[in-house]
């Protein structure tokens, strides 16, 4: 399990974290939303021991994820944005390199990624395109076996098959009991993939719920008019999708766009929602 | 399995870095065919100049020469990314200790790169001699400058590469250009200094203060080193 505790984290004199608590036990896909410069990208960096914390712990089944431990470094990858590459190595280069430091890792899981996500194993980095880069930066990833991953906004640069494809690749991950965090602005390709969510702000957790208690507390409507209870509102093609607080305890449909939005705009009532 | 040292996680990773700087190994072998090239060349201008036949010492001091000079750049040239935030995200994952990959740094720059580079410097030197080139007379082996050879020199020499490779290890770490840049500037005035220590003190009359250089040396490395150590336990991305 990651565990947060108490945790400051800042950037010199900006402060990023301050005093956060969160925690992620296996066999989930976490969805990590916020706007620019929250520190959604800082969080996965300080999760697998790339940033010190200011204050507090982040633990990783127990280790202090800034001790970068080999043990605790094979339980966990990191996909992040931009990755820069050896341009002259071929994706399958790339993993013999990195197999022998992770007992987990599966040649056979490897080529069968590879082969899902249409990528060539034997062809160099550096012809291929951003989006098949980084399609084979994530069959590596996911092959290596480990039981947490973390992604950084990992549909950048996939193409509409290849994001329906990586969505069914990490449901069955997340079925072999793995822990998967997800940092993305792309909400939509990820929707129906994401339970639970974690909404970040300036130096505070806003939400951190699973889905359906999310759609106990929230009622999502869609097609009528602007309700005056209405923590958002969105004008769509048929009509108005509100997001209203669930006093009948009624089932909806999550639109992960329009809850953010309504977290980000009602801070203290959601907080007093979720309590 | 230990979480600081473990022989066979840190043999690993040696393989590892031998075989990602291998894409580098067009740079490390222009370096060594350039002082393949240099070598013979100045060996063989001297002895034209001054029409000396015996070059094996002036060989063999140009070799120690040389091969510091450039072992000592091998850790910028096989490590260049690993202080920068977009590339050293995966050295910084790779599961090995901090410890082992600071010494599997180490033994790449001070072990392994030197001494590829003296079998190679040695082989072609007795090839040479072997074929009877001009002013290759004898092995360097057979030399008699090894007889003068002092080992305040030899530890001066030694610590000259010692020193500032581990300090370009360090140099390598630090993230502001600038800084790296001005520590790269001072680390090659050192490497300079201390290689031609000897000789400035012999020409100053002063050759009794070798072992004071040599301590002197000595201490820097070891700061270099434990500063090259601490930086890279320190990390941030």
């Amino acid at each position: 399990m990651i565990e947060i505790k108490n945790l400051d984290f800042s950037y010199k004199k900006t402060s990023v974290f301050s005093n956060i608590n969160l925690s992620f036990p296996q066999g989930a896909i976490y969805g990590l939303l916020g706007e620019n410069g929250v520190g959604k990208t800082t969080l996965l960096k300080l999760i697998c021991g790339l940033q010190r914390p200011g204050q507090g712990t982040c633990t990783v089944d127990g280790m202090t994820c800034y001790d970068r431990l080999p043990a605790m470094l094979q339980r966990i990858v990191f996909l992040p944005d931009e990755v820069q590459l050896p341009d002259n190595a071929t994706p399958q280069q790339y993993v013999n390199e990195l197999a022998p430091f992770y007992s987990t890792f599966s040649q056979g899981t490897f080529l069968h990624l590879m082969q899902e996500l249409e990528v060539e194993p034997d062809r160099r980095f550096k012809e291929m395109s951003f989006g098949q880069q980084k399609k084979s930066l994530i069959a590596a990833s996911l092959s290596l076996g480990t039981d947490y991953i973390l992604l950084d906004e990992p549909t950048n640069g996939l193409d509409i098959p290849s994001k329906a494809q990586f969505r069914s690749i990490l449901s069955k991950m997340a079925d072999e009991g793995k822990t998967i965090i997800i940092s993305t602005h792309q909400v939509k390709d990820v929707e129906n993939l994401i339970d639970p969510i974690v909404i970040l702000s300036h130096n505070a957790v806003l939400l951190d719920a699973s889905v359906q208690k999310i759609t106990e507390k929230l009622f999502f409507e869609y097609g009528g008019e602007v309700r005056e209870d209405a923590l958002y509102s969105e004008l769509l093609p048929g009509g108005y999708m509100n997001v209203v607080p669930n006093t009948t305890g009624e089932e909806s449909q999550i639109n992960i766009e329009a809850l953010f939005n309504a977290v980000l705009r009602n801070k203290n009532q959601i907080n007093e929602l979720f309590k | 399995m230990s979480q600081t040292f473990d022989i066979k996680r840190f043999g690993q990773l040696v393989l590892h870095d031998v075989k990602r700087c291998s894409p580098r190994v067009g740079t490390v072998g222009a370096v060594l065919i350039s002082e393949l090239t240099f070598t013979p060349l100045m060996v063989l201008s001297q002895n034209f100049l001054t029409q000396d036949p015996h070059g094996a010492g002036y060989r063999l001091m140009l070799m120690v020469l040389m091969s510091a000079f450039l072992a000592s750049m091998m850790p910028m040239q096989l490590y260049p990314n690993v202080g920068k935030k977009k590339t050293g995200v995966y050295f910084a994952l790779l599961p090995a200790s901090k410890w082992e990959k600071y010494l599997s740094m180490a033994l790449l720059s001070l072990v392994l790169v030197p001494l590829t580079l003296m079998v190679a410097n040695v082989a072609i030197d007795s090839l040479l001699t072997a074929v009877q080139a001009p002013y290759y007379h004898k092995y360097l082996w057979q030399s008699e400058a090894l007889q003068w050879i002092e080992p305040a020199m030899v530890c001066n020499c030694a610590l000259a590469f010692i020193g500032p490779t581990l300090g370009f290890i360090y140099a390598n770490a630090i993230q502001n250009k600038t800084c790296r840049n001005i520590m790269s500037m001072v680390l090659w005035l050192w490497l300079m200094g201390g290689v031609f220590s000897m000789m400035i003190l012999e020409m100053a009359d002063l050759a009794g203060m070798g072992w004071y250089i040599v301590a002197a040396q000595a201490l820097l490395a070891v700061l270099m080193g434990f500063l090259g150590w601490n930086k890279m336990k320190k990390m941030n991305y």
